[in-house]
């Protein structure tokens, strides 16, 4: 299979179930996230985002742009790690071998993307506790019920985790357990966000590539990658 | 292993899961369990035996906003851990929002859920006999406002049993009208499928004061426009735009993909990326602004001008009128007396009333319940259903039985003298010679992009959102039937590429047109076409896609007791209608709650029952809903969460998240296909299997449908009767009950199948046989219907049962449909392009076609203002001192932007003029201006997801800051990012505060100083009280922006308590608010 | 709104860990130059510093990481490509040539042996210098760093921090005090050279390099560069061994502060649609 990750902003109503999506997958410690409008998993510490990049002159405009992990072909995350904790599926997945890592940082330095960010120490603890997602818990252990709070909800050895550098995965863990598609993808409710297969001669998304309407963002960086964007 | 500890070892796990199945399931592990010494290892084998520890999915329904989007919970390990969206289903097609995937924050992982009930004090120590009911009210009266004295109450019956005796007490003293259930927007989560119970219970206890106070709040005024033109209104009407044969879209007073729904934003998003284009009206550069291709930032209140201009222009360029569509579904033909002294001026002319034998044609005519046009072929009056043509312009003479001839005019030609007149007027006020011009002026917009606007709806045939929340303005009504009209004239109503009627709904939403009162068989101006509304169900229902979903037990009305007199609303109307304020059309007026609790006018309310919803702070000018909760003799509130209301009440209880609860079916609203869905609790797959015997409830929560069980069990036991003096046994599945007041799952199935048991579908085997909650489940909780035009005879057991009497009937039979999305476009054929209306099924109006001229407005301003419809002066630009407001006229016309009047106990005359009414305009250089809010976005449904934690994070903090115009700021000093200080300016406001001696509010909140608003207007995020400190999520996340400890944070504060006359709505947009300078950043 | 956003990965502790780096790389050079001449005292000091100084760093730079405790990755599966992998390398052999080196010089040995190890660890010496340059500039992702000016500037920065240590070891050799004003001179001409290439080149480099040109920090920097290179430079006339310990001060001060003020002033130009 050849994934082909492809975002349409004209689409995309910024309703932001895909950060949702995302985070509850992937037990993102999100309430230690920011919430600006314009950002990048570096500077907001998510593995994902929709931006609401606003203009006012000449005229007021609005975009929405879904943003995430570009997984480039030629990815310089992946050439500057240090303990090749940072590799490439067969499919062009950039993903990170957690017992690898040792949080250097100097993926996040060459990543022209802005798409890593560190999660510290204590970051669960803390991101728990200062949502009082704790007393949530309590109650429902104390009713005889588990909670699934920042727990990825299925077998996901990709999960964000401590001490390490975390990053979209394209929920690679699920093409391990069989249906492939991202968690952000599925409920996406106007599918701004589509996954495909250039394999696939039918694949809509990979038509979109195939004809050229969706384009990487940056090909002057030439890093290529899995994700492309449609441009009207 | 620390609380917080990120991964779980499986056997602790287990045994978690395991007291959760235990403790709530099998009794005989329950026997054991006391005799077990070693209960971990009972609960071992219990988790393993019971497969417990299995993962699956169970099919549901999202119970975060009101689309009822169909989704799918994910249960690991025996606990719901992931939601996902299901779409098999018109609503969810292609995917959920980030509410339907944040759901599990909202109602398991909710920090402040409610686990116990809580009851005052004082209310305990009357039940126990120590204190009399009088000291308790004192004493309640004195709590109310803070969260003191709050008992947790563990045994529910006490609870029924406190309500139960007063309204005993009620009974007794024959106030049983006293008792009110109030209800309405935040109650998505838990009351959108509990009215049928409701209804019932008050129509046996005998109160006609259900009171839906988001009607006047938020949709009545806009609904009235559509219903009296033909249209269906309801907001559950919302994604019946043909999306896939649109060319453009317009949003007026409505911003789809930022407050919207999931069921229209993806249809929006896909036919835009297809190419259809949207135009947008908002004084705000809404989303749907930042979609559309033409985005025009009228001033509030003015947008009914800029579709008048749209209406003239078609008039005056007939190339685009399409005038066979108007001859056969509208009324444009019809014959309107003008003549002014003939009991039928301003009427159109039913057959019966023409004296026929003057035209040689046969008097049959007159036995027809029809209405006269004139026909061109014959050159004579004509029935509308036996003319061969008709004219559509014109003004005729017609001889009458009573042998007077009137002149008349057709319905058309009305609407262009009118139109064009007051536009003339528009003109002459600003002092140009071109309509679309003086237009411009008024609407404040550049007039290059009017005129583009206007040709490209009209050359289009726009098609238009029906809209969503719209009491901003008293002429609201007339706006929205303007907008019907428009599309009418280019033929666009019931048309591919145009708007549909969500006719399966129209059951479910009688009430509208009950409202319009269309009751009286056969009478022309009081019926459709002789139907009354529930004949015409019954004639066409099964054609028009409705489903029969019919309670097991009859209810007092339907053993055939009267309607009970007295509502609240009708007599509160009434009452303003003798002080010289008339109300036409009223319902839901929670506005009356004021003069009736405060002044016992037109009659005190005493008990006020609330179900999953926020009505201090989602109602205008709080410091006036404070005094009213204050002085209530009784407030009981059901929630998930102690909402600011709660503060107010004397008890308060938990319900049931949506994820653990079988709800009722549900006629599925919002969706542009007729359904029925049903929801689904995580636990249902071994409740099935039978490794459950009923349902999994981790706290001491009950359902609302319980709460009305258990309160009539006691009156049963108190020997309180239903109105019609049976036992409340009889009207409600009070023996459903178990001996703690639960409603036990396997009861509550067999119950949920008796309520389906009018509907038959044609199954996989070809069988024609009654669904189940089998079925259902197999369809993902979510079936279509479609009618196959066979109809079955049944007889209806329960009923037949109850009433003593075989109950037979012919029921329609469906083929059902699982929903794909791939044949969403055929659906819409099959359903919608196919749909009778209009083709041998009459609109739901008098005439039974789209009404140019609104007969039923026509008809109140004769009944009720007893005025002359006709002596409308389409001149009178400003409304005042006419001899008809030409906010009552049965043609719409522009009247200013129609600020309300409003008559309450303090008796200020009913005056047209603004000035006297306590409004006024806003003035920006002195820093008055407009407030404007806005919902949403999307993140959010009203306040009921404001302690979410997750949607909190992923709300964008530009939107909690209140935007201001950088001139307007530079004006005031104001930079971007500083704190100000927002409080009311309208003396209305301020004049209400003082009568209740209330705190004038202010608020400190932050600004954004951008070009995407007016320049006299401040925009604000709607709805973030926080009265209520107990919601700690909310708190956290507003206080960045709005500073609880300086004031207020809400913009409901500064929002005058109002009515309008035509409609009895809120009118939220005439607020003024003061801005100052707060604070640097 | 922009979407230029400054490094904040890299901060103070790793300007101090390179600037350790250098003053270690260089030292070691300037110790086995002093062997040739037969100054041990002068060469055991420098042996000395070359061990402590880019051990003192390795130590900052393990603290820096979120696994401290896993650093022995970088050497167990060893990366090629990874300019942090191959300069990690450089540290260690640095440090195991240079304690060889001390060590021979404090049993008194002479000759072929200490001469060889003192070469290697030169060699080791200029290319980890040059490697804190090289470790900035290689990847793309920040363009005021993908310049050759950068581990041009890192081998000047290990040369002023080594001369600067011998000028105070011995202030009153005017071939070193000279030889560092050269190179203070050099320094400050190559950052205000690629300061000005930065200023017409990408968006975002100019962005940085206005960043930089606003920063205390690099007046300070830029500032003791010159000032010290001339005191420097005037050894050569007034024989002042106030002039040189100044200049050696201000050098080590610049190196730090030039140092900081490129992590410092590194931006990313992140993808926005317009």
């Amino acid at each position: 299979m050849r994934p082909v990750f492809v975002v349409d902003p004209s689409k995309c109503i910024g309703c932001m179930a895909c950060v949702v999506a995302c985070a509850i997958e992937n037990a993102v410690p999100f309430t230690l996230s920011k919430s600006d409008p314009v950002g990048w998993p570096k500077t907001l510490w998510t593995r994902t985002w929709v931006m609401w990049i606003e203009k006012e002159d000449p005229a007021p405009s609005r975009t929405l742009m879904p943003y995430l992990c570009f997984h480039c072909q030629d990815a310089p995350c992946e050439r500057v790690c240090p303990t090749g904790a940072t590799f490439r599926t067969p499919e062009g997945v950039v993903l990170v071998d957690h017992s690898k890592c040792i949080g250097c940082g100097y993926c996040i330095v060459a990543c022209p993307y802005g798409a890593r960010y560190k999660v510290k120490e204590g970051a669960f603890e803390k991101a728990v506790r200062d949502a009082m997602l704790d007393d949530a818990s309590k109650k429902l252990r104390e009713a005889g019920l588990e909670d699934f709070i920042m727990k990825p909800p299925s077998e996901n050895k990709w999960a964000a985790e401590e001490r390490v550098v975390d990053k979209c995965t394209l929920c690679y863990h699920r093409k391990e357990t069989g249906a492939w598609i991202p968690a952000c993808v599925e409920v996406c409710p106007t599918k701004a966000r589509m996954f495909g297969d250039l394999d696939d001669p039918n694949d809509p998304a990979a038509e979109l590539v195939r004809t050229g309407k969706a384009r990487h963002l940056r090909p002057d960086l030439g890093t290529g990658g899995l994700v492309y964007y449609v441009m009207r | 292993m620390s609380l917080l500890s990120k991964r779980i070892p499986r056997r602790k796990f287990i045994i978690f899961t395991g007291v959760a199945a235990a403790s709530l399931s099998a009794p005989m592990l329950l026997r054991e369990f006391r005799k077990e010494s070693e209960p971990s290892k009972l609960l071992e084998r219990f988790v393993t035996e019971s497969g417990l520890r299995e993962s699956y999915s169970i099919p549901s329904i999202c119970g975060m906003c009101m689309a009822q989007c169909a989704i799918y919970i994910d249960v690991v390990n025996g606990v719901p851990a992931r939601i996902r969206p299901n779409n098999n289903a018109p609503t969810s097609s292609m995917g959920i929002c980030s509410r339907g995937v944040a759901g599990l924050y909202n109602t398991l992982y909710n920090p402040d859920r409610l686990l116990k009930p809580l009851v005052r004090k004082p209310l305990l120590d009357w039940l126990e006999g120590r204190i009399g009911w009088a000291e308790a009210v004192a004493r309640l009266k004195e709590l109310r406002g803070t969260d003191k004295e709050f008992v947790e109450v563990d045994d529910w019956w006490k609870i029924a049993d406190i309500i139960a005796r007063k309204l005993k007490e009620l009974a007794d003293n024959d106030e049983r009208h006293a008792l009110v259930f109030l209800y309405g927007a935040w109650g998505p989560i838990a009351s959108l499928r509990l009215p049928v119970p409701l209804a019932r219970f008050l129509d046996a206890y005998g109160s006609p004061n259900e009171i839906q106070f988001d009607m006047p709040a938020c949709v009545s005024n806009r609904i009235l426009g559509h219903t009296l033109t033909g249209v269906h209104g309801h907001q559950a009407a919302n994604p019946m735009v043909d999306w896939w044969n649109a060319k453009t879209i317009v949003q007026v007073r409505r911003n789809n993909p930022g407050a919207g729904v999931v069921v229209t934003a993806w249809r929006l998003g896909v036919a835009r990326s297809e190419g259809v284009k949207l135009i947008v009206l908002d004084p705000a550069f809404s989303e749907a602004a930042s979609m559309a291709d033409i985005w025009l930032p009228v001033k509030p209140g003015t947008d009914l001008a800029v579709i008048l201009a749209a209406i003239r222009y078609v008039l005056e360029n007939p190339i685009y009128l399409d005038s066979e569509y108007l001859k056969r579904f509208t009324n444009a033909p019809h014959l309107i007396v003008v003549s002014k002294e003939h009991k039928l001026s301003g009427l159109p002319i039913p057959a019966r009333e023409v004296d026929w034998a003057h035209y040689e044609l046969s008097p049959q005519y007159g036995e027809k319940l029809s209405f006269t046009v004139f026909d061109p072929s014959t050159g004579k009056p004509m029935p509308d259903d036996v003319a061969k043509d008709f004219s559509l312009w014109g003004s005729y003479k017609v001889m009458l039985k009573d042998k007077v001839e009137v002149e008349a005019k057709t319905a058309l030609e009305l609407l262009r003298e009118w139109v064009t007149a007051n536009l003339d007027a528009l003109a002459k006020k600003h002092g140009v010679a071109d309509y679309m011009e003086a237009v411009a002026k008024e609407a404040d917009v550049p007039v290059e992009d009017l005129r583009k606007a206007i040709r490209m709806m009209v050359e289009d045939r726009a098609v238009f959102e029906i809209g969503w929340h719209d009491p901003r303005f008293s002429n609201s009504p007339q706006l929205w039937r303007a907008i019907d009209i428009l599309m009418a004239l280019y033929g666009r109503i019931q048309k591919p590429g145009g708007l549909f009627m969500a006719s399966h709904l129209f059951a479910a939403q009688a009430g509208l047109y009950t409202r319009l009162k269309l009751t009286k068989a056969d009478d022309p101006f009081y019926s459709i076409r002789g139907d009354t509304i529930s004949s015409y169900n019954a004639k066409f229902g099964a054609r028009l896609g409705i489903i029969p979903l019919v309670p097991p037990l009859p209810g007092p009305a339907e053993r055939g007791a009267p309607p009970i007199p007295k509502s609240l609303t009708s007599e509160w109307a009434s009452m303003m209608s003798k002080e010289g304020y008339p109300v036409l059309f009223p319902t839901h007026q929670v506005q009356a709650l004021y003069d009736s609790v405060m002044f016992g006018k037109p009659y005190k309310v005493k008990v006020l029952m609330m179900f999953a919803t926020n009505p201090l702070v989602q109602n205008p000018n709080v410091e006036v809903w404070k005094a009213i909760f204050k002085n209530l003799e009784l407030v009981f509130i059901h929630d998930i969460v102690f909402n600011d209301t709660a503060l107010y009440a004397d008890i308060v209880t938990p319900d049931m998240t949506y994820v653990e609860r079988l709800d009722l079916p549900l006629p599925g609203i919002y969706s542009p296909f007729p359904v029925v869905s049903i929801r689904f609790p995580w636990y249902w797959k071994p409740y099935k299997e039978g490794k459950i015997e009923r349902e999994i409830r981790p706290f001491n929560t009950r359902t609302g449908f319980e709460i009305l069980l258990m309160v009539a069990k006691k009156l049963d036991e108190l020997g309180v009767r239903a109105r019609d003096g049976t036992k409340f046994a009889a009207n409600l599945p009070v023996g459903m009950l178990d001996e703690e007041g639960k409603f036990p799952l396997p009861r509550l199935e067999r119950f949920i199948n008796m309520v389906l048991r009018r509907i038959r579908i044609v199954d996989a085997k070809g069988e024609i046989r009654q669904p189940t909650l089998d079925d259902f489940y197999q369809y993902g909780g979510y079936m279509m219907l479609r009618f196959t035009g066979r109809t079955v005879e049944i007889v209806d057991e329960p009923w037949s049962k109850a009433l003593g009497r075989e109950v037979k009937l012919r029921v329609p039979v469906f083929e059902p449909i699982r929903y794909n999305v791939k044949d969403e476009k055929k659906y819409w054929t099959m359903f919608n392009h196919q749909n009778p209306l209009g083709f041998g099924t009459p609109f739901p109006t008098p005439t039974g076609r789209i009404e140019i001229y609104s007969v039923v407005l026509a008809r109140e301003v004769k009944d009720v203002l007893k005025k002359n419809p006709i002596a409308v002066n389409p001149s009178n630009i400003e409304g005042l001192d006419a001899e008809v407001d030409p906010l009552f006229s049965p043609i719409p016309l522009y009247a200013g932007r129609a600020l309300p009047d409003y008559v309450w106990a303090s008796k200020i005359p009913a005056t047209a003029s603004s000035a006297i009414d306590g409004l006024k305009m806003p003035d920006p250089s002195k820093g008055e201006l407009l407030l404007v809010y806005r919902h949403g976005p999307f993140t959010h449904t009203h306040m009921a997801t404001q302690n979410n934690v997750l949607l909190n994070k992923v709300t964008v903090d530009s939107l909690f800051t209140a935007w201001i115009h950088p001139e307007t700021a530079a004006q005031l000093g104001i930079k971007d990012g500083d704190w100000v200080i927002v409080e009311p300016a309208t003396p209305k406001v301020l004049k209400q505060i003082e009568a209740v001696n209330g705190v004038v509010p202010k608020m400190k909140t932050r600004v954004r100083v951008t070009k995407m608003v007016r320049k006299d207007v401040l925009y604000m995020l709607h709805g973030w009280p926080t009265e209520s400190k107990r919601l700690r999520g909310r708190l956290e996340r507003i206080k960045a922006f709005r500073d609880p400890s300086f004031g207020v944070t809400d913009d409901n504060y500064f929002i005058p308590l109002l009515t309008t006359q035509l409609g009895g709505a809120y009118a939220m947009g005439v607020a003024v608010v003061k801005v100052s300078k707060g604070g640097e950043p | 709104m922009s979407n230029f956003v400054l490094n904040d990965v890299w901060g103070v502790e790793i300007a101090v860990e390179m600037t350790f780096l250098a003053i270690g790389s260089f030292s070691i050079v300037l110790a086995f130059l002093s062997t040739l001449e037969g100054r041990r005292r002068d060469a055991l000091m420098g042996g000395i510093l070359g061990v402590v100084f880019p051990l003192a760093a390795l130590v900052i730079l393990n603290l820096h990481l979120l696994k401290p405790e896993a650093a022995y990755l970088v050497f167990t599966s060893f990366q090629p490509y990874s300019w942090m992998a191959i300069g990690a390398v450089g540290i260690v052999v640095l440090l195991a040539t240079s304690a060889v080196f001390t060590v021979l010089l404090m049993l008194n040995k002479s000759g072929v042996p200490v001469k060889a190890v003192g070469l290697i660890a030169s060699l080791a010496g200029i290319f980890v210098a040059t490697y804190t340059g090289l470790v900035l500039s290689y990847e793309r992702g920040i363009p005021f760093w993908h310049s050759a000016a950068i581990p041009l500037l890192g081998l000047m920065m290990g040369a002023i921090g080594g001369l600067s240590i011998y000028s105070i070891i011995r202030p009153g050799d005017v071939r070193i005090t000279s030889s560092l004003g050269v190179a203070m001179l050099l320094q400050a001409a190559v950052f205000l050279i690629h300061l000005h290439l930065s200023s017409i080149g990408p968006a975002v480099a100019k962005y940085s390099a206005a960043v930089a040109l606003a920063s205390p920090v690099f007046t300070i920097g830029i500032l003791s560069s010159v000032i010290g290179g001339l005191m420097a430079m005037s050894t050569l006339r007034l024989r002042s061994r106030y002039a040189a310990f100044t200049a050696a001060v201000l050098g080590l001060l610049a190196i730090a502060t030039l140092r900081y003020t490129l992590l410092a002033a590194g931006a990313w130009e992140f993808p926005l649609l317009q």
